[in-house]
């Protein structure tokens, strides 16, 4: 079996061979020693690069060899065609035969091609005579600030073109600015990958204000296609769940039924009827009073007054655990989710921002040892 | 009796010998690169006019309030805006952001000065 | 107030200095449950930037109920001792119905028109105004200058006075015979304070006077 996970965490041979690595660069991983090389003429710097490029392709190469067998033998073990057992099927095999409650995914036992396991490296970025060819090659950082040169290059274009428009006598309007709604820049993680460069927090402070003042110019339309390379589009929040569609009962009334409602240590399963006539039955022969507190009787009913529908829904909720606020809270949340299937997208919307689709997954913050709470500190005393 | 040495002396004010008092430079001959943040801590103290005609207004109406509203309202609008202020401040000058403008934070000053050192 | 624009920090690069306790992610904001509010995101046109950023769930507090309102929700946690709103809400509820029951009698024992409508019989307007009368415009800081402390008057924020008018009221209710109950002491102190008068607006005028006699050490502060 340590075959097997062979490929697997070998990340630390590879990191002091990594940081030696600081003069070479460009995003590829050079795959051989290049052949026209005249031996007479070469630095020493390049020799010990392509030395260390030979190192790195056999080090690959053995990986990637031990990597295939790994995966045949797991296949075999798990019954199926070594030839297409994809890297789907490898996760699913190490999850079933290794598994492991470890709360990071990133600690669990994995299997993943090499290439994916180490990081890629830059090639050589200078010739024989050991001469760079980036002119900015000596910031060790080249990509980067080569990067906030470019950015500068498009704020020069964008004041050009708003200089162009200003000179016909026509103010940039509303329409030239360049619109980010929808995306944000990258982040650090992502930013290093592109670049193959680390970068400190500031530098990446220093691009996120760079980019910034690009997209604050009164005319950047065109340079759009230039900041999206560094933006992400966020996902549009309300369209990231389904919206199951309601069933109807023997009485033919249409409902929806949300299980598994969590809030604190309450766990609850909501229906929610319509056309109903605003009754609400929590735990089979229990109404509304249930909660003697009026805290959380407002809470159950809050979805439904904030679409002004109290008293067209009828509500069937089984709840146990926790308290008292936990309950009413487990309640509302199915409440809420349950009447995303009755209302249209943009009331959906509205519930999203009033924070009703939202878990709660905030929890009773534990008490810490050396003082007398979860952050009240004990009274000092000089003796 | 003890005589003053400066009595002895032919002239007092006579420049040094170069020769015999080598010239030492025990600070660089220069201005630094950097200015000290103490002059800049914030100063709180404000509104003090607003504070002063307010109690004044106060102290002749007997500490009603409903007597000196327009007094009140200066004194609070005045408050607001210095808070206002500050927060803008925290979040621009005293992180070093750099603004065309004049009054310059000493942080902002140090940011003009990394890129622009003395000469020589 | 901060409104919603200003909490999008997207687009903002961060300095880090302490560490994030909270269970969400710092891209989540508050929610906006307020109709009100929501109306006003919609003709700002800011629903269309708050569409991509995830929103934290409404508290347990947070309801658009008609019943409900902010500053007795504020002022039910200040009288909360140990966690029991149960029984803060109840007092407080106790102490509204003591109010409507004197003004009532205010109201019916009134001869004219003119005199009833004078007379508020809403108890929730009563414990605003209540509020709005005792809430001091200054207080006084301890400032230490070359050995001796002064007492300095410093201009205080909204959120600061509206504290302290609460916690002035509620001292003042928790003040009083054993015989008396918390209900019946604070509907009277919350009726005196409405009408100007009472215990909490002494304090405060008593505030304010030493204030003024200090004012002579008003540009000390620094801080």
């Amino acid at each position: 079996m340590t075959s097997l996970l062979n490929g697997v965490r070998r990340t630390n041979s590879l990191i002091p061979l990594l940081k030696q690595m600081k003069i070479t660069f460009s995003t590829e991983t050079v795959q051989a020693a290049p052949l026209a090389v005249n031996t007479q003429k070469v630095s020493k710097a390049m020799k010990a690069y392509l030395e260390r490029a030979q190192e790195h392709d056999n080090f690959m190469k053995a990986q990637t060899i031990e990597f295939q067998i790994g995966k045949r033998h797991l296949a075999n073990i798990m019954g199926a065609d070594p030839e297409n057992f994809t890297q789907e099927d490898i996760d699913e095999a190490i999850e079933y035969l290794f598994p492991s409650g470890l709360f990071d995914k990133k600690a669990r036992p994995m299997m993943k091609a090499p290439e994916e396991i180490f990081p890629s490296r830059k090639a050589a970025e200078f010739d024989e005579t050991g001469r760079p060819f980036h002119s900015m090659f000596y910031t060790g950082k080249p990509n980067f600030f080569q990067l906030l040169h470019n950015i500068v290059a498009e704020i020069r274009k964008a004041q050009y073109i708003e200089d162009k428009m200003i000179q016909r006598g026509r103010l940039p309007a509303e329409t030239d600015r360049l619109d980010m709604t929808g995306f944000a820049w990258l982040s650090k993680t992502d930013l290093e990958k592109i670049l193959v460069e680390t970068i400190s927090d500031l530098e990446y402070n220093n691009f996120l204000n760079t980019m910034n003042r690009l997209a604050a110019q009164p005319a950047a339309f065109k340079c759009r296609e230039f900041a999206l390379q560094y933006a992400k589009p966020l996902i549009d929040q309300s369209k990231i769940s389904e919206i199951p569609k309601p069933q109807f009962d023997e009485n033919g009334k249409q409902f929806i039924t949300t299980y598994e409602c969590l809030r604190k240590t309450a766990r609850a399963d909501v229906t929610i009827r319509f056309p109903g006539t605003g009754k609400v039955t929590i735990n089979k022969d229990h109404d509304i009073t249930y909660f003697k507190h009026v805290q959380s009787r407002e809470q159950v009913l809050f979805p439904m007054i904030f679409i002004n529908q109290l008293g067209k829904f009828d509500v069937e909720a089984n709840v146990e655990g926790g308290g008292v606020s936990g309950q009413a809270g487990a309640i509302r949340w199915g409440i809420a989710m349950g009447l995303r299937s009755f209302v249209d997208s943009d009331v959906i919307e509205d519930m999203r921002v009033a924070g009703l689709l939202t878990r709660d997954y905030r929890r009773r913050e534990r008490k810490k040892p050396g003082q007398e709470g979860a952050r009240r500190k004990y009274t000092w005393k000089k003796r | 009796m003890r005589v003053p040495t400066a009595v002895l002396q032919r002239n007092a004010r006579r420049p040094q010998k170069e020769d015999q008092v080598p010239f030492q430079e025990l600070l660089p001959l220069r201005l630094r690169n950097h200015v000290s943040g103490k002059s800049n801590r914030m100063n709180d103290v404000s509104c003090l006019q607003e504070m002063a005609t307010m109690f004044a207004c106060m102290k002749t109406n007997e500490f009603s309030e409903s007597l000196c509203n327009k007094e009140i309202s200066n004194f609070q609008k005045c408050y607001k805006v210095h808070i206002d202020r500050a927060f803008e401040a925290k979040k621009t000058d005293n992180q070093g952001i750099v603004k065309p403008g004049k009054d310059l934070n000493y942080k902002q000053l140090n940011k003009y000065l990394r890129n622009y050192p003395s000469p020589f | 107030m901060l409104g919603p624009a200003s909490k999008l920090a997207l687009f903002r690069p961060t300095i880090c200095l302490v560490s994030h306790m909270s269970v969400y992610p710092k891209n989540y904001i508050d929610p906006i449950f307020k109709k009100d509010q929501q109306e006003a995101l919609k003709t700002s046109g800011e629903h269309l930037k708050i569409a991509h950023i995830p929103i934290k769930a409404a508290r347990n507090n947070d309801t658009v109920s008609v019943f409900h309102d902010d500053v007795i929700s504020k002022f039910t946690n200040y009288i909360m001792r140990k966690g029991d709103k149960l029984l803060a809400r109840d007092l407080l509820d106790k102490s509204f119905e003591q109010i409507k029951r004197v003004q009532l009698e205010k109201y019916n024992t009134a001869k004219t028109e003119e005199e009833k409508a004078k007379i508020q019989t809403n108890p929730k307007e009563i414990l605003h105004q209540a509020i709005e009368n005792s809430r001091p415009l200054l207080q006084l800081t301890p400032i230490k200058r070359g050995g001796v402390t002064y007492q300095v008057p410093v201009p205080i924020t909204i959120n600061r006075s509206n504290f302290m008018a609460m916690k002035w009221i509620i001292e003042a209710a928790n003040e009083k015979e054993r015989t008396i109950h918390f209900p019946q002491k604070l509907a009277w102190e919350l009726l005196d304070a409405a009408s100007n008068q009472g215990r909490v607006v002494k304090r405060k005028q008593d505030l304010h006077k030493q204030c003024e006699a200090n004012r002579a050490y008003a540009h000390y502060r620094w801080s």
